[in-house]
Parts: structure tokens; C-alpha cells; sequence
């Protein structure tokens, strides 16, 4: 594969033009109540699922960022009706569901993701109806911290606190901005701390799998770190800072030394290398394009190419309109994480990645 | 002083040049250690490491260059040119080594029992290349196994240092450095300018550093002679590791090696 050509104007359309219409596909075969959280021919509830609430709620942000760059695909309105239909989700406490589209189940991590989704619609429209449903939604949270500063209610595993919860801190910290109780942040910079404290010797995060002792998809790990990294930057916190980036230094280092990135590490840094968990590819590409937007250290712009780079041609481009501009779970499709599935936040992902990347590239070809 | 120099493949040019700056300076080598070429291991590493288009050029400068005497990049034109001025006939290592009674070694790895058994409790290793070395080779050499870093030490440590200079707008320098267990972590013997003006890209920068290489570890071998050096101890908080530079990024830094001579 030419490991230049992503990035040229054309491919870059090509390919973030056919995974935005893929994902205009999983909004409408909901009637746009919500984006489908995978297609698959190959696994359980074959085509197209049930509309995933958590990741329709993050896609928002995708699909604003977009929208300038492709007026006429109208984004901006597919991420307003999902925002919209998010507000209709909230239960009576001011969680939001997990699960899928007919679940009641209040979830502590899925109504963190949909707060994202709805700050950045409240950015961008004004419109209060989002505010007020973030503003539940965040004081469900924060009352519902416990007193170690985990979250123990609302887990997608009963009794098992993961450290990804730093993913939930994040949009707590970024909608407190509208907000404004500094209890708020006082109360999330107790909860970071936390998961700070399960920083083991190896330069690891106990607990950042999906499961109790099993090993962490790239996509957790990567989870957790933006997490760390997102609040670091609104709290100004340094030693957060400094952990987020020494997480993804060590993440670096094994991307460069083994020359990919394994599906999923243990807590010692040891790799499944026959597969690729392509979404953890994609939000570590993210990662390191911001820490580089804050450093300017061109390593991490590098490592960022490199492991967006290895999933770039991945994605399928197929004449399948169901298929089309999809990044699955994993390479090979059988891999470990979501296997033979097209989840719509692998597509997310990927376009986040893909943007953030150009435009890095842009601003050093700029300087010149 | 007995010196081995280590050399990372047979058809090394820049090993030739020093073997012969070094003769010419009067310095006799005790022996040299030749990597083998043609390893599975080797060849995945690269496969693995650099980017396709890199793979492919390396591996036509080394083989088939080598093979049909074709420069096949600016890279190694340099290099070639250097060769030529000292009338170094011979176009391989060992067949140097033969030719002017160095006893030499071809090895697959430099840290197997066999290469450790074949030196024969030299003072300094001079490092041409070869790949990573363990304690137990570094602990072979009385004095240390001295290395040409191409870049500033101990700010930039890792690979394509030449290139992360241009790209982060500092001057590409070399240092002179005793080789530790950590990669490019050793003590410091001194760091020496040197004029890129002329480099219009990439190939050439490499190029011309593989010759200014040369001539410096000559100097450092003279230096290490004559004891007239003084060491810098690293500490790994002063500098950062760099890695492979990505096609991109190296598209880049052509550009900015270009546009510096419009």
C-alpha cells in the first residue's frame, strides 16, 4: 500500500465521503432515531442492529465537524435529529440508557458518551433543550459517585469498576463549562484520582479492559487515556497531563518497536499481535494527534500516521451500500473485537482520526 | 591499542573507507566483524521497520548496486565518491580484510557464543553497524565500543535523527559516543558540527553524514589513542527517542531541504 497516498485531497474524500454516507445509512434505517450500532451478515441479529444510543450520542460530534467540510451531505441535520432523539431517552433519575435503542437500563459510561454528543449540539445550536438534558444527566453522575470516587451503579459489568471511566470524567469536566459548579470539578478531580492510583509498575492501567483480569482491547486503552487526557486539559492539571502522555508514550513505544499495534494488551504490555482492533488503532491516532497539537513534539504526529496508517486501507470500500466506507471491529474480520461486525463507532473513530491528521499534516506543510 | 571494527553487512562502503582511513593513519586493526547480509531475521526486521518505498531502495543499493556496481540512490553516491578518492579497489569487506591481513569473522548475530568467542580481548570496538549489541559483547572491549550517533546526543536519541533535526529546525550534528546497553545511552565523547548547507534532500543528508561518519570515528579512534578525551554521562531525561520517520513526515522534510536552496 502507498503509505503517502491517504492523505492526498482526492483519497481523502473518497474515503471520508464513503464512511459519512455509511453512517447517514445507519441513522436512516432507524428513520434517523439513531445510528445502528453495527451491520453484520455474520453474527447475530444479521444486518443491521437496533439503534445504539451511547455512540449515536459521540457520532454527533462527528458529524458537526464534517458538516463544513461537506455541506451537502447535511450532516448538521443528522446530528441535530440524533441529538434531539437523545433528549428523548433520559430517564426520570437523569441517566441515559445503555445498551441498545429499547433499553430502560440506566448505564454510568453510555450517559457520559451521550453528554458528549449533546454539548457539542448545545455549541452549536444554543438550544436549551440539550442543556437541560446534559445538565440531568451530569448531576445523575456526579450524585451517584461514590464515596471512593468510583462509580458503582449503572456498570456494563455489575461489580466491576473499569478505568475507561476516565471517558465519563471528561464530558462531566467539558459540560461543567456550561454549567459552572465548581463542586463539579472539584468532585472529578477526587474521581481521576482514582484511576490515577491504579497506575501500575509496567506504566499500565489495572482495570482498563472490558472485564476483571482480561486483557484491554486497544479501543479501552485508548478510552481511558483520552479520558485522562481531555480532563487534564480542562482541570489544567500537569500531572494528569503528564500520565495521559506517558500512557501514550508507552503505546508509542510498542507501535514502533514491534511495528503495529497488538488487538489487546495485558497489564505487563504483552500483545495479541494477530489481530488489530482497528476502532483502538483510530482513537489512538486522535491521541496522539492532540498531543502533539499541545507539544508540538513531531514524534507524536508520527506514531499518529503510523497507526491510522495501518487501518486506512482497511476500510471497505466495497459497492455493498451496507458495507461501503465501514471500518470494522477488527482485522482480520474475525479478530477478537467485534468480530465479523461493522460498529459505527469504528467509523466514527476513523473519521475523527482522519481529520485531525490532515489537518496537522496541513498546519506543518504550512509552516514551511 | 587493538581495535575491532564491526561492520553491518559485507558490502559496506563506509566500513571500507574507515578500514582505509584508519590504515592510513596508521592505525592497525586486529580484526573485523561482519554481520551476514542474507539473515531471515534482518530481512524481516527491515520489512517491518522501514517504509516500502525505503525497504525497496535499500535493498537495491545493497544488492543489486552492490552486485552490478549501479548507484542506485544519492545516498550512497557520497560514499562511493570517498572510496574512489582513496582508490579503495576492493568493494566488500572481508575481501579488504584479506587483502591487507585482517583477520575477520562473517556472523550472523554479533551476540552469539561464536562472535563472542572469535574476539580475541581487543581494547575497542569501532561500530560500523550490525545491529543491537548485548552486555556481553560491550563487556568484551576494555576501553568500550565507540559508535558515530547521527545526531545530537543526548537530546536525540533513536533513528532518522538527521531527518528529525531538519524537520524540528536544529542542526544535524554527530556524536561521538561509547555504546551502553541502552540505545544511544553511553557516555559522550563530543559532539562535532558539520556543514548540510548543500543538501537539497534527504539522500544526500544521509549521504553526506555517512562520510562525515567516517572521518569522525577516525578522530575518535585517534582521540581514544592518544587519551585526549573527556566523558559526558547521559541521563535519559535529557533527551527523547525518536523513531522511523514516517513517508510523510520525510516528504516533508524534502520539501524543507528544497525550499532552503530556492
Amino acid at each position: 500500500m502507498n503509505e503517502r497516498l491517504f492523505l492526498e485531497e482526492k483519497e481523502f474524500e473518497k474515503r471520508t465521503v464513503a464512511a459519512l454516507q455509511w453512517l447517514k445509512r445507519s441513522f436512516d434505517v432507524n428513520d434517523g432515531m439513531g445510528s445502528s450500532a453495527y451491520y453484520t451478515q455474520l453474527w447475530k441479529g444479521y444486518g443491521w442492529t437496533l439503534a445504539y444510543p451511547e455512540t449515536t450520542g459521540y457520532i454527533i460530534e462527528t458529524l458537526f465537524d464534517y458538516d463544513p467540510l461537506f455541506p451537502g451531505l447535511n450532516l448538521e441535520e443528522y446530528a441535530i435529529k440524533a441529538a434531539d432523539w437523545i433528549t428523548t431517552l433520559q430517564l426520570p433519575g437523569g441517566a441515559l440508557p445503555g445498551g441498545f435503542s429499547n433499553s430502560k437500563d440506566p448505564s454510568v459510561f453510555n450517559t457520559g458518551q451521550m453528554v458528549i454528543g449533546l454539548v457539542r449540539a448545545y455549541e452549536k445550536t444554543k438550544n436549551k433543550k440539550y442543556f437541560e438534558t446534559f445538565h440531568r444527566a451530569v448531576y445523575w453522575l456526579v450524585d451517584n459517585l461514590a464515596e471512593d470516587g468510583s462509580w458503582k451503579l449503572g456498570a456494563y459489568n455489575t461489580g466491576y469498576i473499569p478505568s475507561y471511566y476516565t471517558r465519563v470524567i471528561w464530558p462531566i469536566l467539558w459540560a461543567n463549562q456550561y454549567i459552572n459548579d465548581p463542586v463539579i470539578n472539584e468532585k472529578m478531580t477526587f474521581a481521576l484520582k482514582f484511576y490515577q492510583d491504579r497506575l501500575t509498575e509496567r506504566n499500565s492501567i489495572k482495570n482498563w479492559g472490558f472485564k476483571e483480569g482480561q486483557n484491554a482491547f486497544t479501543h479501552t486503552i485508548a478510552y481511558t487515556i483520552r479520558g485522562f487526557y481531555e480532563s487534564s486539559l480542562i482541570l489544567k492539571d500537569e500531572n494528569v497531563n503528564s500520565l495521559a502522555i506517558s500512557l501514550a508514550d508507552k503505546v508509542m513505544r510498542c507501535r514502533e518497536l514491534q511495528g503495529k499495534l497488538a488487538g489487546w494488551y495485558d497489564e505487563q504490555w504483552k500483545g495479541s499481535f494477530w489481530f488489530t482492533c482497528l476502532t483502538g488503532n483510530c482513537q489512538m491516532a486522535i491521541i496522539f494527534s492532540k498531543i502533539y497539537e499541545q507539544t508540538k513534539d513531531p514524534r507524536y504526529l508520527n506514531t499518529a500516521l503510523k497507526v491510522f496508517g495501518d487501518v486506512v486501507y482497511k476500510q471497505n470500500m466495497s459497492s455493498n451500500a451496507n458495507k461501503r466506507g465501514a471500518l470494522a471491529g477488527s482485522s482480520p474480520f474475525y479478530g477478537r473485537y467485534l468480530s465479523f461486525r461493522y460498529p459505527n463507532w469504528s467509523t466514527k473513530f476513523f473519521l475523527d482520526a482522519y481529520l485531525l491528521i490532515k489537518k496537522n499534516v496541513e498546519l506543518i506543510e504550512n509552516t514551511l | 591499542m587493538k581495535i575491532t571494527v564491526v561492520c553491518g553487512y559485507d558490502y559496506s562502503k563506509h566500513t571500507l573507507a574507515l578500514l582505509h582511513l584508519l590504515r592510513q593513519e596508521g592505525i592497525s586493526i586486529e580484526e573485523c566483524l561482519i554481520v551476514s547480509e542474507y539473515s531471515f531475521k534482518r530481512f524481516a526486521y527491515f520489512y517491518r521497520q522501514l517504509d516500502k518505498k525505503e525497504f525497496v531502495k535499500k535493498f537495491k543499493d545493497r544488492i543489486f548496486g552492490n552486485i552490478t556496481n549501479v548507484t542506485m540512490s544519492d545516498e550512497v553516491k557520497y560514499i562511493l565518491a570517498l572510496c574512489k578518492q582513496h582508490n579503495i579497489k576492493e568493494n566488500k569487506v572481508s575481501l579488504y580484510c584479506k587483502n591487507n591481513t585482517i583477520k575477520y569473522k562473517i556472523v550472523d548475530n554479533l551476540n552469539s557464543p561464536e562472535t563472542l568467542q572469535f574476539i580475541s580481548g581487543t581494547d575497542l570496538a569501532v561500530y560500523t553497524g550490525g545491529g543491537i549489541i548485548r552486555k556481553s559483547f560491550l563487556e568484551k572491549f576494555k576501553i568500550g565500543v565507540l559508535n558515530c550517533h547521527g545526531g545530537k546526543l543526548p537530546e536525540m536519541r533513536g533513528m532518522n535523527v538527521a531527518e528529525w533535526s531538519v524537520l524540528l529546525g536544529i542542526p544535524c550534528v554527530n556524536t561521538l559516543h561509547f555504546m551502553a546497553r541502552e540505545l544511544d545511552m553511553g557516555p559522550i565523547i563530543e559532539i562535532i558540527s558539520h556543514d548540510f548547507d548543500s543538501c537539497e534532500n534527504i539522500d544526500q543528508l544521509r549521504g553526506l553524514g555517512i562520510n562525515y561518519t567516517v572521518h569522525d570515528l577516525v578522530y575518535g579512534v585517534k582521540k581514544i589513542i592518544s587519551n585526549d578525551y573527556q566523558l559526558t554521562v547521559q541521563k535519559k531525561e535529557e533527551g527523547k527517542q525518536y523513531f522511523l520517520m514516517h513517508p510523510i513526515l520525510k516528504d516533508i522534510v524534502n520539501k524543507k531541504l528544497f525550499l532552503s536552496h530556492v
